[in-house]
């Protein structure tokens, strides 16, 4: 039986922000930044303006909570392995990716959370799904961060791929999307 | 739609109702839709059109080819068979020859255009070492590897017929890329049991794909049960049951790395897409299945959604089942309902009862997504209406396969896990035995003409469907079942193709391979999305000659 769902409301949504009855977008555990299986390839995906997103990540006993503030930054594209300064011949300036700072321009509205059950699901010690949802909007590049709670070291446990225990997701906002013919 | 309550930062708990008044909630975005219901609705249930075999041949042209569809108020685009969503009734009997021409015109669509492709992800023991991997990427292409590649390969499986597994038969080893043919020839036995059995595609990796843009076809082996006479008298509907899994922009299947997810649509996919999913029967939503007051109808309902069990009931009307993955029963059997997990079929007798409109529903349950319970799917409604008939549902049927009254040459036991974290890499790994599938690797070796018992151990929450190809089997035993839960039919004398493992539980099936049908041939898991990501293994049955 599913538990009630229940969503909350970090803050008075703005002037023009929409919660929908379903987000347009689903995010999870396999979204964020800085996984090792993007290689060094990884570039965020585009949205328009104005999309409500979900974030589902697996939860209980950890918890997860939102960290928009200024700390909350894209993940810098991975250094080459050591060694490496060349891709197919090409030599590449490791000063320039390493510790990119990529300029925001978005803006990330809190709109709620809800929890859904999970138990025994293969993801961790986690027995729910915590769900975030945010309207993003503008244009330019957005961070979303959500931290455990407690922190945790082992993101196999907390039903994780390998990498930080924390949750980044970068999107690129007010790109139009194609409608329905 | 799914019920939210809302509770402002200031702690005043609002309704979903206050909060539409106050322009928070201001679209149900076709939220009826995703569970199957509303759209338009209403239109008299269609049956699909019919092929027949002639003086013991049928010979079929099957072109897989995309086409712009509209399903109630919804256009689609995705690929078909010969146009149509789902594909033509193909009807045989026992003895026939039946001979399809596949032919793969598909192109690549549903390609997300809002990331990059992650042609440069690695995968499970590969070195994630750094950008250098994705020189990778070129021998993936050269492999026919990559997932558009991959995702416009097809083959065909005649789901449930006792044919050989080899070529030109139920070969599901091959991989027709676009442009290719294949003549497929299947000899059906002389002693094939009579029902519903369908066609659909089991190119591994693409399985889910393509059946969630709805390539399914029946088929029909005609046989004694259709003899019985209030069953020869009983008016026919073929139902086929499809999930398509579309995207908002431009009502096609993502083609992209699908990811399980809680919340009203069970998926998303890397990159994330807006999708919805429909449930159409026949190509319909909610159509109008007619009947009169006592009138009897024969149903044959294939549930070919990919991933979703449906627990099908009629509201008000018992269910007199006759057969189960096209085996007939004994006798009839009186049901309140049928649980359908991907890929069954079940035939029933149902008799109108009092005037009025019925829904016709797959009831919400547990089958061990994440997030738990799905919701319930309007399917269709029953519309009781006009003179009252006299139909008469029957009692004894006919004589069922009898398994041989040999004993057990082997027992064997297999389990079925999985990771839906990302933990080994992207997307999700599903194992039986610990193993991920390599059609390389023959994963059971067994000896035509013998009995077998396979003890199949689910270490999941899943409910695995578990399908083996073109032998039937029995259930002798099962354990785990959850309290409380009426879905489950453990008579052993059903014989099943395709039967679901209750949650951490477990069940051991008897099956009779054939003396007549040696190759190699594949059992997996038939929630397909589980197939595609490693959860299938491939069989060898021998003749025993060599060994």
């Amino acid at each position: 039986m599913a538990l009630a769902a229940t969503v909350t409301l970090a803050a008075s949504p703005a002037s023009g922000a929409v919660l929908d009855s379903e987000p347009d977008y689903l995010f999870t555990q396999q979204h964020r930044d800085a996984l090792y299986w993007w290689n060094g390839t990884w570039l965020p995906q585009t949205l328009p303006s104005g999309s409500h997103i979900q974030i589902q990540l697996p939860a209980t006993p950890v918890h997860w909570e939102p960290d928009l503030g200024p700390g909350c930054r894209p993940t810098p594209v991975p250094p080459l392995p050591e060694g490496v300064d060349t891709v197919a011949g090409i030599e590449v300036p490791l000063e320039a990716l390493e510790g990119i700072d990529l300029p925001l321009g978005g803006e990330v509205t809190p709109l709620g959370r809800e929890e859904f059950p999970n138990e025994g699901r293969n993801m961790g010690n986690s027995s729910t799904i915590e769900a975030f949802d945010f309207q993003v909007s503008g244009t330019g590049v957005v961070a979303i961060c959500l931290n455990p709670d407690p922190p945790n070291q082992d993101p196999r446990e907390m039903g994780l791929p390998a990498g930080p225990t924390d949750y980044v997701l970068t999107l690129l906002v007010g790109v139009p999307q194609t409608d329905l013919f | 739609m799914r019920r939210r309550n809302a509770l402002l930062a200031g702690g005043c708990l609002l309704t979903g109702a206050a909060l539409t008044a106050l322009g928070v909630l201001p679209r149900a975005r076709d939220s009826e839709l995703m569970a199957g219901s509303g759209g338009s609705g209403g239109q008299p249930l269609r049956d699909l059109p019919e092929f027949r075999s002639e003086n013991g041949v049928l010979e079929y042209d099957l072109r897989v080819a995309p086409e712009h569809l509209r399903i109630g108020d919804l256009r689609v685009h995705v690929e078909t068979y010969n146009g149509m969503l789902p594909g033509a009734v193909l009807r045989i009997r026992p003895g026939d020859t039946m001979r399809i021409d596949l032919h793969n015109h598909m192109v690549p669509i549903g390609v997300p255009l809002n990331a990059a492709p992650p042609v440069c992800a690695a995968r499970p023991g590969e070195n994630a070492g750094g950008a250098t991997e994705c020189l990778h990427a070129v021998g993936k292409v050269a492999e026919g590897e990559t997932l558009v590649q991959v995702m416009t390969s097809t083959n065909l499986h005649t789901h449930g017929l006792q044919v050989s597994p080899e070529d030109p038969a139920d070969n599901v080893f091959l991989k027709l890329g676009p442009g290719e043919s294949h003549a497929y020839e299947y000899h059906v036995p002389d002693d094939h049991p009579a029902g519903l059995h369908w066609y659909h595609p089991h190119s591994h990796g693409s399985t889910s794909h393509q059946s969630w843009m709805g390539l399914s076809g029946p088929i029909v082996v005609e046989g004694d049960i259709d003899e019985v006479p209030e069953v020869a008298t009983a008016r026919e509907r073929i139902m086929v049951i499809n999930a398509l899994w579309l995207s908002e922009s431009d009502g096609e299947v993502p083609t992209a790395v699908v990811v399980p997810s809680a919340g009203e649509v069970p998926f998303s996919s890397i990159p994330a897409v807006p999708t919805r999913m429909v449930f159409p029967v026949n190509g319909q939503l909610q159509p109008d299945i007619t009947i009169r007051p006592g009138e009897t109808q024969r149903w044959r309902v294939l549930n070919a959604a990919p991933h979703r069990a449906m627990w099908l009931h009629v509201e008000e009307h018992p269910l007199h089942q006759i057969g189960q993955d096209g085996i007939p029963f004994g006798r009839t059997r009186r049901v309140p309902a049928i649980m359908l997990s991907s890929a069954n079929r079940a035939e029933f007798i149902v008799r109108g009862g009092s005037p009025g409109r019925y829904r016709v529903f797959a009831r919400a349950y547990d089958q061990g997504h994440p997030g738990g319970e799905r919701a319930t799917i309007e399917l269709a409604r029953l519309v009781v209406e006009g003179a009252t008939a006299d139909g008469v549902v029957p009692d004894r049927l006919v004589d069922p396969p009898r398994m041989p009254d040999q004993p057990v040459t082997r027992r064997r036991t297999l389990t079925f896990s999985g990771d839906i974290s990302g933990h080994h890499g992207m997307g999700v790994r599903f194992y039986i035995d610990d193993q991920l599938f390599d059609h390389h690797r023959v994963d059971q070796e067994v000896r035509a003409g013998t009995v077998e018992e396979w003890r199949l151990v689910n270490e999941d929450v899943f409910q695995h469907p578990v399908h083996i190809h073109v032998n039937p089997f029995q259930v002798v035993d099962v354990k785990g079942i959850p309290a409380g839960d009426t879905s489950w039919q453990t008579d052993p004398e059903i014989w099943w193709d395709t039967v679901r493992l209750p949650p951490n539980g477990e069940v051991t099936i008897r099956t009779y391979f054939r003396p007549d049908i040696t190759g190699k041939t594949v059992f997996h898991c038939h929630i397909l999305p589980h197939e595609d990501n490693g959860m299938m293994g491939v069989l060898l049955i021998t003749d025993g000659k060599h060994e």
